[in-house]
């Protein structure tokens, strides 16, 4: 089943980031504590590690967009055996 | 006193540099396994807990354990039932090393009523009297002074445990430590210090922060003997652990273990670690990983299959997985709770 990818809040009050960058690209193999994007939020830039093992699937926030809220889905990783037909399910 | 000095396994400024396999006993097929297995869960839980902050489940501090899991998986092997143990706050890889359950430590994560504190002491305040371990404190070196009095309890009561009590490179440079110290070589106390040194107190570099790097001599002017050790390297610091035991066991005093050893996470969740370098990182991740030092050694060995080590990954990350959840649905605590468990 394809793993959606959160904005995460760097700090307990963040609320919203800006997407600085993606450090991986789509079709790039991940694994767990891989780097994977920066978030900008209001105090500092913030790396984002991969949890899961797999393929970046398709990057749902493109690089430079600012204030995602905490908790939208960025991207989604494809598990082991799993093509981007899985994305449309 | 006569003081065994061992030789320094690395110069204090830099990584922790791997041994020649022949320098360290080997662990044998089960515990080798069963060293991996822990690591992993310790691994995988802080990867969970840190996903879990990231989506608001957690909230106030949480400091993760990852890249330092040989150190407490080491030691633990090291020491027999009853033993004590107690750290500071980066502190969840000791509390599922001494065989706390992931789901009272999730759940005491995300402050719910079935944490191990009932959902009212959060990442740094949880305690095991069952699985002998003393916590999780939030002051930095407070345990020292604490760890020191679990061995002073042991001596009195004339038991045989020894005090396990951890501490960061940071909190070594606290003055509390220091009377520990002088108390503990004193009084011949079972304890065994152990400073897991990963080599930056919060932001700052031990060489910048600290006169005398090597934390491994700290004892010297009490004539307290310690010795250096690859914390990246479970069968090291097992094998230092049982030395270090041993010798406060029968009654020598205590005994100081510098881990060798690296975070890859900032100091909390909210470090973005600038004061280090990506490549430093990623260096310490790529050569001296403690986890993948045991699967590559394995499978290299045949000790262990890629399908047995897949099916272990694939049941830690079960056990963790069923821990998120039930931090994620158990109850929060009623209000009544706010007036129980305090002194008045």
């Amino acid at each position: 089943m394809p793993i959606p990818v959160l904005m995460p809040a760097l700090s307990p009050t963040m609320e919203k980031g800006n997407l600085a960058k993606w450090v991986k690209h789509q079709g790039d193999k991940v694994k767990s504590g891989d780097i994977i994007a920066e978030i900008e939020t209001d105090k500092a830039t913030m790396e984002v590690e991969a949890t899961d093992e797999g393929t970046l699937g398709q990057i749902l926030v493109p690089e430079g967009t600012a204030d995602v809220a905490v908790n939208t889905p960025i991207a989604v990783i494809l598990g082991e055996g799993e093509d981007a037909g899985a994305l449309n399910n | 006193m006569a003081v065994a000095k061992k030789k320094p396994a690395a110069p204090p400024a830099e990584p922790a540099k791997p041994k020649l396999a022949s320098s360290v006993p080997e662990l044998g097929k089960e515990r080798e396994l069963k060293a991996f297995r822990e690591m992993l869960l310790i691994r995988r839980f802080e990867e969970k807990a840190g996903q879990m902050y990231g989506m608001g489940l957690i909230g106030g501090f949480c400091h993760l354990y990852i890249g330092q899991e040989a150190v407490v998986v080491g030691m633990q092997m090291a020491i027999k039932e009853g033993d004590q143990v107690i750290t500071g706050y980066r502190d969840h890889g000791h509390m599922l090393a001494c065989g706390m359950d992931p789901k009272g430590v999730m759940a005491e994560l995300t402050g719910r009523r079935n944490g191990y504190s009932k959902g009212k002491g959060g990442s740094m305040h949880m305690f095991s009297v069952a699985r002998t371990f003393y916590g999780g404190h939030g002051i930095v070196a407070a345990q020292v002074s604490l760890g020191t009095g679990l061995a002073f309890a042991n001596r009195y009561r004339k038991n045989d445990n020894v005090s396990l009590t951890y501490f960061g490179d940071g909190a070594a440079n606290q003055g509390q430590v220091y009377e520990s110290f002088n108390m503990a070589e004193l009084w011949k106390l079972p304890v065994v210090y152990i400073v897991e040194n990963n080599r930056y107190a919060m932001g700052t570099s031990v060489s910048r922060a600290s006169a005398q790097t090597d934390f491994s001599k700290r004892g010297a002017s009490f004539d307290i003997p310690g010795e250096q050790v690859d914390g990246m390297d479970v069968r090291a610091v097992k094998a230092a652990g049982e030395r270090a035991v041993k010798w406060a066991r029968e009654g020598n005093g205590p005994y100081i273990l510098e881990m060798m050893t690296y975070r890859y996470r900032g100091h909390s969740m909210s470090d973005p670690a600038k004061y280090r370098t990506r490549e430093e990182v990623e260096k310490v991740r790529t050569e001296h990983d403690p986890i993948e030092q045991v699967r590559a050694r394995m499978l290299a060995s045949k000790r262990a299959s890629e399908e047995i080590l897949k099916a272990v990954d694939a049941e830690i990350r079960k056990i963790v997985n069923e821990a998120a959840e039930f931090a994620t649905h158990d109850p929060e605590p009623d209000p009544a709770e706010l007036w129980t468990d305090i002194t008045r």
